[in-house]
């Protein structure tokens, strides 16, 4: 008989940790009251947005994907359009998130990638809402707003990471 | 605070700047949507359409009772309604093309539409 035993890495520690921390987030964020339907300021992306920059992207996606995950399933969510919809959001910002990773610290700062990262996942989200749950031209109206919640959104989020950056120094 | 100034980038600037753009763009863009020629309500799964150029105003049966829909300077609202929240009447004034108005309760759509009727992937 094999016996395989998984020792989990340092690495694994840290994921583990900090999707934990997201996951909390994403739970206060869903019972706190929304004051616009659709709209929400998405401040479980600041910790995906500390661990690409402290540990790079290996880390970010993996929290991210966790933090999608389980905390679908603790709100029961699972599978629903609701879950696929923050699963696109959070898998098209880690896409953009790669692309631009080479450029921190030169050309953009956190709040740029906070920024992408926030217009990318709106974008996602909304060309699923346009395919799938919503297949009307209509909805097209409601896009300034989502984008100007994700500018705003975005902007602080990315704030809110630096302030953490810098405590970590 | 200074410590932040100094963080940011070229690339924060143009950023922000090209997104506050694109969002005002967009914003304008919504403003200035083109009015529509016909009104479409539906109701019991049967739409009717009426030229926005001729002032009317009509009732329609709902499964809660009667829904008034005026038509009056290229422009249409709900008047009177039967349902609890009214959300339809607080809608107001609707005439840009593909703009719409619903009540879910008494099963009332009216939306607006230009002079070739949109591809709409729902009803096909």
């Amino acid at each position: 008989m094999t016996q395989q035993i998984i020792k989990p890495s340092q690495d694994d520690h840290r994921i583990a940790k900090l999707a934990a921390v997201a996951i909390i987030l994403s739970m206060i964020e869903f019972f706190f009251p929304s004051p616009i339907p659709g709209v929400k300021p998405g401040i479980a992306n600041i910790i995906t947005l500390y661990a690409l920059i402290s540990f790079g992207f290996y880390t970010a996606f993996w929290v991210s994907i966790i933090r999608i995950f389980i905390s679908s399933i603790l709100l029961g969510s699972f599978l629903s359009p609701t879950f696929f919809l923050s699963f696109l959001g959070g898998i098209s910002s880690l896409l953009i998130l790669f692309l631009l990773k080479n450029f921190y610290g030169k050309f953009f700062g956190v709040i740029s990638l906070s920024l992408w990262a926030s217009f990318a996942h709106i974008m996602g989200q909304f060309i699923l809402v346009r395919l799938w749950i919503v297949p009307d031209d209509g909805i097209y109206t409601l896009l300034p707003f989502f984008l100007l919640s994700a500018l705003i959104f975005g902007v602080i989020n990315g704030f809110i990471t630096f302030l953490l950056l810098k405590q970590k120094k | 605070m200074s410590k932040f100034i100094n963080s940011v980038k070229l690339g924060d600037v143009l950023t922000i700047l090209f997104f506050m753009a694109l969002v005002t763009l967009l914003f304008i863009k919504l403003i200035n949507l083109p009015t529509g020629e016909f009104l479409e309500i539906e109701t019991n799964n049967e739409s009717t359409i009426f030229n926005l150029e001729h002032d009317i105003q009509k009732k329609f049966s709902g499964p809660l009772g009667l829904t008034e829909i005026i038509i009056h300077n290229k422009k249409a609202r709900i008047k009177e309604s039967p349902c609890n929240k009214k959300y339809c009447i607080h809608h107001g004034w609707i005439n840009k093309i593909n703009e719409t108005i619903v009540c879910i309760p008494n099963e009332i759509r009216i939306s607006i539409i230009g002079k070739n009727k949109p591809y709409d992937s729902t009803n096909y």
